[in-house]
């Protein structure tokens, strides 16, 4: 009989503590942890490029009946339209609040083509991706010999925990 | 046994036209007067279009007769393309397309032309193919062409020339790197005819001629206007060899090189070597290619004079 009621203390002290901490975790999961970004929903993210060469027409560029911008970004496969941007030597083209449906898994597609009279040199684009504070991505693509500077940088957007000062 | 004999050749006919047929059908033909031209449009086209060539390698385009067989090749064309400007002498590609009735497209337009002056009277020079610069225009020139042809693949024409123009893109910059490994005072570049004015010009060679090419025969190897050998134009170019101090001068693939070995022999300076011009190597050859072309005669250049 003694044994029985100390197995029933137990199963009742040992459930409730786990009851206890299950809701408490579950609470935990939905109010303290905030997704950047549910798959595929839109969000907002800023581009800095930093080229190490001003961009000027490029003698072996295809010639199609689109017009082409000097630098062709793409996102995720979808055209980043920086047309009318300016794209100097050592200063940070900012592509501020791009709108866009990104996944867990995202990549951004870079190509540019350094003058031609600069083959000899060593070129490069840094490249930085911004969701609010937070940098995705942070690399240079780099080209040298006469080649175009042309990379895929892959990101992924994080879950970031949020601390609460409450606990 | 005559029968049996006939029999053999009929059946062997038969086999020949069904490998030729084979995996070509509804596939545009596109005819090139030369190799160079042909080789583009194989980068462009890939196995989507049938490229021939009318001139085979190692053949002259300034000097060269169409034979039966190449009407009966233009016969079959959807689209040819010529160079243009008097290369093809007397305009043998244009008058082959116009009597056959087919499309053709000059894949020179669009090109800074270099202007010679021979005798008071201006020629452009047709052989622009030597910078590689001028080489994407043909290209483009092609791509637009080829896009008539068959819209249908436009898409994967354009992507192919993408990567031929990155590809032209490294070996302009690499032939600069290769110039650069001779002392500026030897980038002295005597050849057969006067083929290479592009690449001079492109390349800074020959600076005490105004970047452009030195050579006993003219532009062409013809009897147009400025071609030919002259007497004067040989005593400059011995002239020229004796004050720059060139260490070697060249011949080329598809010239007799009887004149400059005469001239090597009388300036006592080497040959260096076989450079592909008009004409690109022999299949299976490293000039087989444009780009094998241009590589092997930069490093045939680089070695001599160096």
């Amino acid at each position: 009989m003694r044994f029985l009621l100390c197995l029933v203390i137990w199963i009742v002290f040992v459930g409730g503590l786990y009851a206890y901490t299950e809701q408490r975790d579950r609470g935990f999961a939905t109010e303290n942890v905030v997704a950047i970004v549910d798959e595929k929903s839109p969000v907002r993210i800023s581009i800095e490029l930093t080229p190490t060469f001003s961009v000027e027409d490029d003698p072996f560029a295809l010639q199609t009946e689109e017009l082409k911008a000097p630098f062709d970004i793409r996102l995720n496969g979808m055209a980043v339209d920086i047309a009318n941007l300016p794209i100097t030597r050592g200063q940070t083209l900012f592509i501020r609040d791009l709108e866009v449906a990104l996944s867990d898994h995202n990549e951004i597609f870079i190509k540019a083509s350094p003058p031609v009279a600069e083959s000899h040199l060593t070129h490069g684009i840094r490249l930085r991706l911004l969701s609010k504070d937070l940098v995705l991505a942070d690399q240079t693509i780099w080209s040298s010999g006469g080649g175009l500077v042309s990379g895929t940088v892959p990101f992924e957007l994080p879950v970031i925990p949020e601390i609460d000062h409450d606990h | 046994m005559k029968f049996l004999l006939s029999g053999l050749i009929l059946f062997v006919s038969c086999l020949a036209l069904a490998q030729t047929n084979y995996g070509s059908e509804d596939k545009p033909v596109i005819v090139a007067s030369t190799t160079q031209i042909a080789d583009f449009a194989r980068q462009v086209a890939g196995d989507r279009a049938v490229i021939k060539s009318i001139m085979a390698p190692g053949a002259d385009p300034h000097t060269y007769q169409p034979t039966p067989n190449d009407v009966q090749i233009v016969l079959g064309a959807d689209l040819c393309l010529e160079n243009g400007l008097n290369l093809e002498g007397k305009s043998w590609m244009a008058t082959l397309a116009k009597d056959a009735g087919k499309p053709i497209v000059t894949v020179t337009d669009g090109i800074n032309l270099l202007s010679i002056d021979e005798g008071g009277e201006q020629i452009a020079d047709p052989h622009a193919w030597f910078s590689p610069r001028n080489a994407a225009v043909y290209v483009n020139n092609i791509v637009k062409a080829i896009r008539t042809v068959d819209p249908a693949n436009k898409e994967e024409y354009e992507s192919r020339a993408t990567l031929f123009l990155q590809q032209l893109r490294v070996l302009d910059s690499w032939i600069r790197e290769q110039i650069n490994k001779i002392p500026v005072e030897r980038r002295i570049l005597v050849t057969t005819h006067d083929a290479f004015n592009y690449f001079c010009r492109e390349f800074k060679l020959n600076a005490n001629n105004n970047f452009l090419s030195i050579a006993p025969v003219g532009w062409s190897t013809g009897a147009e206007v400025g071609a030919g050998i002259t007497p004067e134009r040989r005593r400059k170019v011995v002239q020229s060899i004796k004050e720059s101090g060139a260490p070697a001068i060249f011949v080329e693939t598809t010239i007799n090189p009887k004149q400059i070995r005469e001239i090597a022999k009388e300036t006592g300076v080497k040959i260096g070597g076989e450079l592909y011009s008009d004409s690109m190597g022999a299949e299976g050859s490293a000039g087989e290619t444009y780009i094998g072309m241009m590589r092997e005669n930069m490093l045939l250049i680089v070695n001599a004079l160096k």
